[in-house]
């Protein structure tokens, strides 16, 4: 991450008086900055125009209708969104999203930060140690949530055969909606904690060791660097963190259905998985659709808000 | 910069709008599926046995038609229709697909399917059973050809049964055990037997509409005779309903084992947990291997006030759109020939759908000694429960059922709530059909 200041803006010319040479040549050599600056961001918006923004307006347009995907829509106003008010497996499913968002970002950044300061200095192995804790990430959310099934197992599962080797009782994962969501949290945390070092470690190697040197002479133990010099350092990596874990958090699914389902019960159904079965197995569509546009507005706001307040955005770092 | 957002916002809706208006307009691409005016492309999903069966038979039609090629496309089951829906919605679907019958009906009272009216005589149809033939039309027409059933019947393990002094098993269905005994035999299991839970049944996830067999043996119906309203909410229903949530009270299965589970009923009978497993025969190929023969047997579904099973197996079906609507028949009418047919079951460990192979012995390549007892099973299957689970908004129904049953077995939801709870739904359904 960046550690420097964001420059300051450059100041606007004054406009010219009159239309002599030099004014003439600015406004050309404008014109090919602004065209080159469109060439370059033009694939880019083009993609985010047809891949985000269209099916974004259309998502908007199919949550006030009524639609199996198959036979032609029919409008249904605010139906759809009254239904979700009235509905309290969806407000369940918010909750669970917020409890699943709360358990898992401050943990899976704590461990982050923790491993990345650990894996900052040198030590026999680090390439292998620091593959070994990314790996989960580069594997398919679904791939990691099948070994996930595995071991939390109720009746087979290595979790609780281990437990039972050690004379405990066993868990119960599926039976229980505490250790259910527990399981779920714990496979995040294993499959996030690798990002979150990475980002974090780009960070630490990007502040400078005169500042760590300067604190020795000043005879700053460990708590002190860490709390004076490399969190407040590290706070564009922490922003950024923050907004994509957020986002990551409230977007789950993979995860959740091929572990639980949402089960038992409703205990660990999120509003993406909630989402998926109303419009895939339910067929209903324009439903589906108002859920995924209340999580929409639920994230935007979180972000305009995190935008607006963080201190350390990109002022330090 | 603020200009730039207000272009690409602007270009955003106009696009939406031109998608949308193309799309209400009918200017959606023909058939680009398809892979040429001599090729049928085929989207499966499928046990390793049933797709090298499926391979053979495309191999076997392209050898009776000269030039012809037929392109299997293999998809994950749980993939399967939301794919399928995405496809048919672009109008980019397949010519073939198989569909299984619960999800048939969607597909055919929205108009994606061929009509086989045409290609298909009254003697033709007179090959099915009719409770099968029933469940491939809609409305009176055929959009599938029923290809094979399977059903649930019960294995169980011959080492727990003697270890809790059970000496037999039922030979035949009208032997099958009645609620009370089948109750009686999970409690010496649960007392005798250290450590196992006497059965697992195979209503997990999608499979939620199997809880139906219960309602069925207890004489109650999810849809009244018109298929217009629910009829859930009866004393069949609610006898229905707290029998199987005994289940759970009284330990009879693994407590992780319901509706949402990932706990199938072969996993956990090979891994030795139960002493009995509701299974369909398509499973006998994974059980098979892991499992010695000797250990293991089978038996009929408990009977309640009538016999009842669940209506497994698949159709397949062309769809609207296809090129090539006679040579995608005339795939359909090649894979139900009598021989096509029993080839593909015997591979498969499947039940035909054909008359004249009903009471025929196949030579299944795995476990033939239990395919007799899975065969009558099936035999308590009706047409009037064939019609409850086709109707066109089954799909939504059977995902209320996922959650409905659910909250019954693991949150102790009362019966006559859970029951209220599926019929509102239901109704609902049907009302969106």
């Amino acid at each position: 991450m960046a550690t420097t200041a964001s420059p300051p803006r450059a100041v606007r010319p004054q406009a010219p008086a009159n239309n002599s040479p030099a004014p003439r040549a600015r406004r050309a050599a404008r014109f090919r900055e602004t065209l080159a600056a469109y060439c370059t961001l033009g694939p880019n918006l083009v993609l985010v125009t047809l891949f985000l923004l269209v099916p974004l307006v259309m998502a908007v347009v199919l949550s006030f209708q009524y639609s199996t995907g198959l036979d032609s829509a029919s409008w249904a106003g605010l139906a759809n969104y009254r239904q979700l008010a009235d509905d309290p497996v969806f407000w369940r499913t918010v909750l669970n999203t917020g409890i699943f968002c709360v358990a898992t970002v401050p943990v899976e950044m704590a461990i982050g930060l923790g491993v990345a300061l650990l894996f900052n200095k040198v030590m026999p192995a680090r390439p292998l140690w620091r593959t070994l804790v990314y790996l989960p990430m580069v594997l398919s959310g679904v791939a990691t949530a099948l070994i996930g099934t595995l071991m939390f197992d109720q009746n087979i599962g290595l979790l609780n055969k281990l437990l039972g080797t050690l004379g405990l009782p066993a868990a119960p994962w599926q039976t229980s909606g505490t250790a259910a969501m527990a399981s779920v949290v714990l496979i995040t945390l294993w499959m996030r904690a690798g990002f979150n070092m990475v980002i974090y470690l780009a960070g630490l190697q990007g502040i400078s060791p005169e500042m760590y040197e300067a604190a020795d002479v000043e005879g700053a133990g460990f708590w002190q660097r860490l709390r004076h010099i490399t969190i407040p350092l590290l706070g564009p990596s922490t922003f950024f963190l923050l907004i994509m874990n957020v986002i990551y958090s409230f977007q789950v699914f993979d995860t959740v259905y091929v572990m639980t389902l949402g089960g038992p019960g409703h205990s660990t159904d999120v509003m993406i998985t909630y989402a998926y079965r109303n419009g895939f197995q339910g067929r209903q569509q324009g439903y589906a659709a108002a859920i995924g546009i209340v999580l929409y507005v639920i994230v935007m706001i979180f972000t305009a808000l995190q935008w607006r307040f963080s201190k350390n955005r990109d002022t330090v770092g | 910069m603020a200009v730039a957002r207000r272009v690409v916002l602007g270009a955003a809706v106009a696009g939406a709008g031109a998608v949308g208006f193309a799309r209400r307009s009918g200017f959606s691409p023909s058939n680009t599926g398809a892979g040429g005016p001599d090729t049928l492309t085929f989207s499966l999903w499928g046990s390793d046995a049933e797709v090298a069966a499926f391979r053979a038979l495309g191999r076997a039609f392209e050898r009776r038609h000269q030039g012809v090629r037929v392109q299997i496309r293999l998809e994950s089951y749980e993939q399967m229709y939301a794919n399928m829906d995405a496809l048919l919605a672009g109008g980019r679907a397949p010519d073939l697909f198989r569909c299984d019958y619960a999800n048939l009906g969607m597909y055919s009272a929205s108009g994606q399917l061929l009509d086989l009216s045409p290609y298909f005589s009254p003697a033709d149809r007179a090959g099915f059973p009719p409770a099968l033939w029933e469940a491939v039309c809609h409305e009176g027409r055929p959009y599938a050809v029923p290809h094979h059933t399977d059903t649930t019947a019960v294995l169980y393990r011959k080492d727990m049964f003697r270890e809790a002094g059970i000496t037999s098993v039922p030979s035949t269905l009208e032997e099958a055990w009645t609620w009370d005994e089948f109750s009686e035999i999970c409690a010496r299991l649960r007392k005798k037997v250290h450590g196992v839970y006497p059965f697992v049944y195979g209503w997990q996830q999608v499979g939620a509409f199997r809880w139906l067999t219960w309602l069925w043996e207890a004489g109650g119906r999810i849809l009244d005779k018109d298929l217009s309203a629910p009829a859930i909410e009866s004393a069949a229903g609610l006898r229905a309903m707290r029998y199987t949530q005994d289940f759970f009270r009284e330990g009879f299965v693994p407590p992780n084992s319901s509706v949402k589970s990932a706990a199938y009923p072969d996993s956990t009978f090979v891994a030795g947990t139960v002493a009995m497993s509701f299974a369909g025969d398509f499973l006998l190929p994974t059980i098979d291997p892991a499992l010695k023969k000797e250990l293991y047997g089978v038996t009929f579904q408990p009977r309640g006030r009538q016999t009842a099973t669940d209506l497994g197996g698949n159709a397949v079906a062309a769809t609207r759109h296809t090129d090539n609507p006679e040579l995608a028949a005339a795939f359909l009418k090649f894979l139900v020939e009598e021989e096509n047919m029993a080839r593909f079951c015997e591979q498969g460990v499947m039940l035909p759908s054909r008359n004249a192979l009903l009471n025929q012995r196949l030579d299944y390549a795995v476990r033939p000694d239990l395919m007799s007892t899975y065969a009558e099973q099936a035999t308590a299957l009706t047409p009037a429960m064939t019609a409850q689970v086709a109707v066109p908004s089954f799909g939504r129904i059977n995902a209320a059922l996922q959650d409905e049953l659910e909250a019954a077995f693991v949150n102790r939801q009362p019966a006559d709530v859970t029951l209220h709870h599926i019929a509102e739904s239901t109704r609902k359904a049907l009302a969106s059909a």
